[in-house]
């Protein structure tokens, strides 16, 4: 194994990349810290969890209020991280501010990996300064993990650096052990790294079609990842493959909803939301890199790019996840893209305006990418949970009842999380047998006009209150429900923009 | 003389010690197999009485029993309401061992038997061919813990019998002795006897293995006259009944064990037979016979033909290329050399434990067995309605099924389950009556697992909105299992009035 010389960064340049850090941190805690809530219903999931292995040690498998019972399978990495972090600060800070700090510092870090990355393949420090700015800033990256206990937060991370230990493994030993450290925490944080994997598989596909020659360390890498990341998530999720086998990848969400998730893309969405410089410097250095000059390293974004558009073409990854990931590989492009051109623009006759050349480009990136960024963080933000919906569901738990809460799925967790009630559905569909014949009993719920259907429909499921908020009028196209006129059949226990309502009668039969 | 009587001595003890040394891997494997089918029907014996696992073995249980009975079968009365019977040397070999230990006892033990059998001459084969020793040790390994090759071993099947008379016919072609010649024209005729997918692959393994041994060339010639004249019972079937329809597409559910298959193959097999596979590839001159009868078998299954016996064959030979190609390369770093293997290790040992798991569990259990068991003392003849998995247990009682999961050649299919589908989700009570007067239907049995998707999803759906009727049907039989309760109705008959 040959030793490369990399040149060590400069001061000065490492001084931009803390800046850009900095203000990346900066940018996200204002947006996070301005409202109390999280954003996205599965944050409430991690705290339930978060909270539980903090109090015994072990995750909620086995869930009394989710579907008013049910059994949980996820990777708990994230989760136990966040429980040791609330374990040793939480006497000085609440855990909801505590988690939006810390996540959003892993998020930032993904910067300075993805400077790592671009310095390594180009040795040009302005060019990983401009790859950690697109990233630090990438719109859908910053939307899904501002204001979320998501666990894309410390795995986009992850991934970035096992990228940047993948490449360093072909000439640096300790790389190799360092790619294997993360690969293990990656596995137990998401499955994200499973698509990396088949992206890493497709590069030694491309790269041995081209007759290039691949390290004999990158090769037992890639075996050692394979059989690992399928080992984890074969022995977590082995129930869930057994009850929906392929039907798995799609999380057995409702088909009724399966369009909100995965949904065909077209390339000028694509361009769209990923912004329109870092996708054609993207394009531009796949291209060139990849059918002109061959580059090998470049063949490994080639192949999560092609993997990632192939997936999301195919429906086989959900499309913000996939939306999200293609952002982060488009923006380390766009560091290799200013490389290129710095580097072919030194040979022009215009190689002394270079620096005037290259402030009206960072200009034109900054304004683009914070403007972007800008309008994707305040939606997050505005997402969040609101003060009402708070209230209504603080007020919830006060509610005595051993039945369970009728709401949309994305208010399932939330309650679960605020009032410790029994749900009848949340957004957590694995593994919940006849998904489709539930939603479409609490589609019906919440738009028909008839009391002895609901009536019906509640009895069902052994529920007691209905939840009615924004949420279940934006997802059934409702504004109020339409059968609780009978105030001797349904009391009004809640009205504040949210609504909760008690059934007080059953259905019996006629005697 | 006496020096060289003590060198001929030393000699033939390394050999004998040789041999013993050779002969190991297949005593833990079977040893392996054993402690398996012992644990299987422990398990059985103490949760479920002892039945055998799998409704496919009542239907071969049944026709051998019929066959000890009438002789030779042309037609089976109880399945699909009465059908000509298609031919299976499974059903005559079971009769035939039936004789001397009983047909119950036979289906359980010949499959234990022909597993063992079949690694017997697999290990031959992988001999005979140069493969490297401890390749062979863990392939043999390998292909016990193979969960399709283990269901094969545990339950009765004619596709265990048909690898192991193929896998022993190929042994012998592979020799060079005249009596080898005979023995493996006669184990070839045989195994064709079992399906058209083993004269498929019995012809191919052959013919392409002279290809590469054209000395071989009239032994082949002779072999291709026994296929020809094997083949003439699929070609009467054929002529009567036409070509079955293809059926294309078989999901990754019907193959991988983790993804539901029972008789499936890990997918920690099938990475690493794929990683053997590749490997085999770099020098395919060499591993020809096996790359390309994966090819076939793969193709088979693409076709829908049940291969997964072979596959698991096929797989546990690649696999164990893997594993000697993982111990066996140059590390550059040896912890990844050692937890790959670990890891491997844990895989296939899982995919063992899950497969197990699920085996011990297998239908029918006590509550099913005493459904049917309490509807054949008091059936007053007429179909029996059910899905068709239930049907091989309809017949095993002497009633006639309706349907049944034997879909070769069944008269009137199509009709029939257009016919089960219009019962099952209609909620109008005439057309309902009609269909089952049309079809002779006098008893339903429903299952749990009927109601909780494989059938209904809803609780009023369909047939469940209609059996409130009882002025039409007559619940008659509620049996409780574990899962639920097994429901027998009686469809009353509908008197005519005039005018």
């Amino acid at each position: 194994m040959k030793k490369r010389e990399v040149p060590k960064p400069k001061r000065e340049k490492e001084f931009w990349l803390i800046l850009i850090f900095i203000a990346a941190l900066a940018f996200r805690l204002f947006f996070a810290l301005r409202t109390s809530g999280f954003t996205g219903d599965d944050s409430y999931f991690n705290l339930r969890q978060i909270e539980s292995i903090k109090k015994s040690g072990m995750p909620i498998l086995h869930d009394n209020l989710s579907y008013s019972g049910r059994t949980f399978a996820f990777l708990p990495g994230m989760h136990y991280l966040l429980a040791g972090i609330s374990f040793i600060f939480s006497r000085f800070i609440s855990n909801e501010i505590l988690f939006k700090i810390v996540l959003n510092f892993f998020a930032a870090t993904a910067a300075i990996i993805a400077y790592m990355i671009i310095f390594e393949l180009s040795h040009n420090r302005n060019a990983g300064l401009v790859a950690a700015f697109a990233t630090a800033f990438s719109p859908i990256f910053l939307n899904s993990t501002i204001n979320s206990i998501s666990t894309f937060s410390i795995s986009i991370p992850l991934n970035l650096l096992l990228v940047y230990f993948f490449i360093k493994s072909e000439y640096d030993m300790r790389a190799v052990t360092r790619f294997m450290a993360v690969l293990i925490l990656a596995s137990f944080t998401d499955s994200l790294v499973m698509i990396l994997l088949i992206g890493i598989i497709f590069y030694i596909l491309m790269i041995s079609t081209e007759d290039m020659p691949e390290s004999p360390s990158r090769l037992e890498l890639v075996i050692f990842s394979i059989i690992f990341v399928f080992w984890v998530n074969f022995i977590v999720f082995k129930s869930a493959f057994l009850t929906h086998g392929v039907g798995m990848i799609w999380r057995n969400i409702p088909s009724a909803i399966s369009s909100q998730y995965f949904f065909r893309i077209n390339i000028i969405n694509i361009i769209y939301r990923i912004n329109v410089i870092p996708f054609i410097a993207g394009i531009y250095v796949l291209y060139n890199y990849t059918i002109r000059e061959k580059k090998k390293n470049i063949y490994i974004f080639a192949g999560i790019i092609f993997v990632l558009l192939m997936m999301l073409w195919l429906k086989l990854v959900e499309f913000w996840i996939g939306l999200m990931l293609i952002s982060v590989f488009f923006a380390l492009l766009l560091g290799y893209f200013c490389h290129s051109l710095s580097s072919y623009l030194a040979k022009t006759k215009i190689a002394g305006k270079l620096e005037g050349i290259a402030a009206v480009f960072i200009s034109l990136l900054i304004v683009s990418t914070v403007a972007s960024a800008w309008q994707y963080a305040n939606s997050a933000s505005a997402d969040s949970l609101s003060q009402n919906q708070e209230e209504a569901l603080n007020f919830l738990a006060e509610v005595q009842s051993e039945e369970a809460v009728i709401s949309a799925p994305e208010s399932g967790m939330p309650i679960e999380y605020f009032s410790k009630k029994k749900t009848v559905m949340d957004s957590e569909f694995l593994m919940i047998p006849n998904i489709n014949e539930r939603y479409a009993d609490i589609k019906t719920l919440y738009q028909t006009p008839y009391e002895t259907k609901a009536l019906e429909i509640m009895d069902k499921y052994d529920a007691d209150i209905i939840y009615l908020s924004d949420t279940e009028r934006e997802e059934f196209s409702i504004i109020s429900l339409k059968f609780v006129g009978d105030e001797k059949c349904f009391e009004l226990l809640y009205n504040n923009s949210v609504m909760i309502y008690r059934k007080l009668c059953r259905l019996g039969t006629a005697g | 003389m006496k020096h060289s009587n003590k060198k001929k001595k030393i000699t033939k003890h390394a050999e004998t010690k040789k041999k013993r040394i050779a002969i190991l891997p297949i005593i833990y494997t079977i040893v392996v197999l054993l402690f398996m089918f012992a644990v299987f029907h422990a398990y059985r014996n103490a949760f479920t009485g002892g039945l055998p696992a799998g409704s496919e073995g009542y239907y071969h249980e049944r026709m051998a029993k019929a066959i000890n009975e009438k002789g030779i079968l042309s037609y089976d009365s109880l399945s699909f309401s009465g059908r000509t019977y298609i031919f299976s040397a499974y059903d005559y070999l079971l009769a035939l061992a039936g004789k001397v230990t009983g047909v119950r006892a036979a289906s359980i033990w010949i499959p234990l038997a022909m597993a063992i059998i079949s690694v017997f001459a697999f290990y031959g084969i992988m001999r005979k061919s140069g493969m490297k020793e401890s390749s062979i040790n863990i392939a043999l390994l390998i292909l016990a813990a193979t969960p399709a090759f283990a269901y094969s071993a545990l339950t009765s099947n004619p596709q265990i019998a048909a690898a192991a008379f193929l896998l022993s016919a190929f042994y012998f072609y592979m020799r060079e002795e005249k009596a080898a010649v005979v023995l493996s024209a006669i184990l070839f005729g045989f195994a064709s006897l079992f399906g058209a997918a083993a004269l498929l692959i019995s012809l191919s393994i052959a013919g392409i293995f002279t290809i590469k041994h054209p000395e071989r060339k009239k032994r082949f010639s002779a072999l291709l006259g026994i296929f020809a004249l094997m083949s003439v019972t699929y070609i009467i079937t054929i002529a009567k009944f036409g070509l079955l329809p293809i059926s294309f597409g078989k999901s990754l559910s019907s193959i991988v064990l983790e993804l539901g298959a029972l008789s499936g193959i890990g997918i920690f097999e099938l990475i690493l037979a794929g990683i053997g596979l590749l490997y085999a590839w770099a020098s395919k001159d060499r591993n020809y016979l096996p790359i390309s009868m994966t090819a076939l078998l793969l193709l088979l299954f693409l076709f829908g033909m049940n291969v997964s016996v072979y596959l698991a064959f096929a797989c546990a030979f690649f696999s164990s290329l893997a594993i000697n190609f993982l111990d066996e390369r140059k590390w550059s770093l040896n912890i990844l050399r050692g937890a790959s293997i670990i890891l491997i290790l844990c895989g296939l040992l899982f995919s063992g434990l899950t497969f197990m798991g699920r085996a011990v569990n297998m239908e029918p259990d006590s509550g099913i067995v005493d459904a049917f068991s309490w509807l054949s003392n008091n059936y007053s003849g007429g179909n029996v309605l059910s899905v068709p998995k239930n049907g091989f247990y309809t017949e095993y009682f002497g009633m006639k099924a309706f349907s049944d999961d034997n879909f070769e050649y069944a008269p009137n299919l199509e009709q029939r389950l257009n016919a089960s589908q219009q019962i099952f989700y209609s909620r109008d009570l005439d057309k309902t009556m009609a269909e089952l007067a049309k079809n002779n239907i006098t008893y339903i049995v429903i299952t749990p697992e009927m109601k909780n998707g494989l059938v209904w999803r809803k609780e009023q759906e369909g047939l469940l909105f209609l059996l409130r009727n009882n002025e039409t049907f007559k619940n008659v039989h509620l049996e409780s299992t574990q899962a639920g309760s097994i429901e027998i109705w009686n469809v009353v008959p509908q008197v005519q009035t005039a005018g």
